[in-house]
């Protein structure tokens, strides 16, 4: 499953070979993250908003930090059910119709939607061993396929002064394995719509979701320094068929991509922060008689901030800056790509607040910038680029309500609901302001309402 | 005897006391931890006239020991990390506490919501210059279950936990 971001600059893109490839990852996910699973709940006993600020996920606690970095295994409830279930859907209106319908069997404006129901099995294996799996089902695509893996390992050790967590993850995303939500995977705003626009470009590491497999190793030093490291290989066609995808999904991954994580963190009684870098090398041959590849050095820079006092206010900022250098010797030769040397930079930062872990407002904003390159982001309806450009930029405004998720909440643990109003505003989109894609289309009218909803069994 | 002979005597008893002695105090110190994995204070402070401590840990919520468990462990400031590791592989039939650990200056057992526990412990142990810390050793719960212990150069003052 990609996330929003991913999902958005991912999505419908039609020139050039990098877009190519990103459709089709787009297409792997077009949900939401998994959050405030009711089988972490009954395993642990606890309620959900221990583990994720505002009583529902993604965004962890430092004490659900705690949780996953020790590998899904705390809590030993002999009542544990390590099944379920998350639907989530809504209605979405961009500013101006769009050319064509986003989907099949959908209007070109002003859709309802069931965008993704998933399947989990989430929880505790044995005392170090843990899970986290999801198959889901594509309601604007559909179609089922696996979703978001992470299976780790971890044991807690004392050396001298010194208290470690170390941990292995098999996983099929990177980042999906991060303990902070600064990071791709887990990123605000966590959903999205599934039909609305999305700007062409996005850094690699954001977008092979489900298209890879990968092992990393990890240690957790003093609660304060976090170290990664491990590789991911790309995944067969055959393989990819088994899940669920086809070849259009294949990244073409040429050998291991390595994938580093590092990370300072600080929890005080109420004040919690980090900073990291994150990054992937990867090498890609996107057309198999080309023997030269395209590589892609993602380095990222991060940063988080929780304030969680005793009372009912609460706050959380995180900020990710990834740039991407590329080198596209393979795309050159086809004359996928004008240029080898190429660059993206992309911004994201985010700002919540929360009341009584309940009521929720959020602002966000993401900003893109990189080489112009007239083949790799060519003119096309609504998804192309007038002058080659992939800059885009532009704001998310949420609120939301979350009744339950609490430890008085009604069914708990087996019941979660999210509801929530999201408008996400385009000031450039696809390199342009006005006639951005070279057919007459502004980046303002595919300013996006979303009104959604999201459930957990 | 006089008046005046029995207060002598009693001064002179008191100046023969070894100096610990004469200062020997129980010092009362109280925490609230709640089930949001919290204490309520991050900050402890001991007079410098107190010999000994009676700390007392209210756990004010609601929820069980088994889901919500919490306990209040005292160590040196860089020992929390490595003693929450070992509670961790000390598992709960040990109060997530290492058993025999010296690092463990003192310790109560795990309680759950609305339960009480105390524990008494001598200061004879703690040195003037070395930094402590407090935690809850439930798995998880030291990140954010944590405080300082500090001792007051001034006498008089003699137990006090400090606000946020």
């Amino acid at each position: 499953m990609a996330t929003r971001f991913s999902r958005r600059f991912f999505r419908r893109s039609t020139g050039g070979l990098l877009p190519r490839l990103a459709l089709g990852l787009a297409l792997l996910g077009a949900g939401a993250p998994a959050m405030a699973l009711p089988s972490f709940a009954t395993q642990t006993g606890m309620p959900c908003d221990r583990c994720h600020t505002i009583g529902f996920g993604p965004a962890l606690t430092p004490y659900g930090r705690q949780f996953k970095l020790n590998g899904y295994a705390w809590g030993d409830s002999p009542t544990a059910v390590p099944v379920a279930v998350m639907v989530q859907g809504g209605f979405t209106r961009t500013a101006a119709d769009q050319p064509e319908p986003p989907a099949e069997h959908y209007s070109s404006n002003e859709n309802a939607s069931l965008d993704q129901t998933s399947l989990f099995l989430a929880g505790r294996i044995s005392s170090h061993l843990g899970a986290f799996a999801q198959v889901t089902y594509s309601g604007t695509e559909r179609k089922v396929t696996w979703d978001n893996l992470d299976v780790r390992y971890a044991t807690p050790l004392s050396l001298g002064n010194y208290g470690l967590v170390v941990g292995v993850s098999l996983n099929n995303n990177p980042t999906v394995q991060d303990l902070w939500n600064s990071t791709p995977a887990w990123g605000f705003p966590y959903i999205s719509s599934a039909l609305a626009p999305g700007p062409a470009a996005a850094p690699l590491i954001t977008g092979l979701g489900q298209s890879v497999l990968g092992a990393t190793a990890y240690v957790m030093v003093n609660d304060r320094l976090y170290l990664e490291a491990g590789g991911y290989r790309g995944l067969s066609n055959r393989w990819l068929r088994n899940v669920g995808l086809d070849a259009d999904n294949n990244a073409n991954l040429d050998g291991v991509a390595p994938y580093w994580r590092a990370a300072w963190q600080f929890d005080g009684a109420v004040h919690h922060a980090s900073v990291g870098t994150f990054g992937l090398s990867a090498d890609l041959r996107p057309d198999p008689t080309v023997a030269a590849t395209d590589s892609y050095r993602d380095l990222g820079l991060d940063a988080t901030y929780q304030y969680a006092p005793p009372g009912a206010h609460q706050l959380a900022a995180n900020v990710a800056l990834t740039h991407e250098r590329r080198h596209l010797d393979s795309s050159f030769a086809t004359g996928a790509s004008d240029t080898v040397g190429n660059q993206l930079s992309f911004v994201n930062a985010d700002l919540t607040y929360a009341y009584a872990r309940t009521w929720s407002a959020a602002i966000g904003g993401f900003d893109m910038r990189g080489s112009s390159n007239g083949a790799l982001y060519a003119p096309a309806p609504l998804s192309g680029s007038a002058n080659g450009s992939p800059d885009s930029r532009g704001y998310t405004l949420q609120v939301e309500y979350i009744p339950f998720g609490k430890a008085d909440s009604f069914a708990r643990p087996w019941i979660n609901v999210r509801v929530g109003l999201q408008y996400v505003g385009y000031q450039k989109f696809n390199g342009g302001t006005t006639n951005y894609d070279g057919y007459g289309r502004n980046a303002g009218q595919n300013d996006t309402l979303f009104a959604y909803f999201w459930l957990i069994l | 005897m006089t008046r005046r002979h029995a207060l002598a005597a009693i001064a002179l008893l008191a100046a023969a006391l070894p100096a610990g002695m004469a200062r020997a105090t129980t010092c009362p110190l109280t925490i609230e931890a709640n089930d949001l994995m919290q204490f309520n204070t991050p900050r402890l402070m001991l007079g410098a006239d107190c010999s000994e401590v009676e700390l007392t840990l209210h756990h004010v919520g609601k929820q069980p020991a088994a889901v919500m468990g919490h306990n209040w462990v005292l160590v040196r400031s860089g020992d929390v990390a490595p003693v929450a590791n070992a509670g961790l592989r000390a598992g709960r039939a040990q109060n997530f506490q290492p058993s025999g650990d010296a690092r463990i200056i003192a310790a109560t057992p795990l309680v759950g919501g609305g339960e009480t526990t105390t524990v008494r412990f001598s200061t004879a142990a703690l040195k003037s210059g070395e930094s402590y810390a407090f935690f809850c050793s439930t798995p998880g719960h030291s990140v954010t279950m944590r405080g300082a212990l500090a001792i007051s150069a001034a006498a008089g003052q003699l137990a006090a936990q400090v606000p946020r």
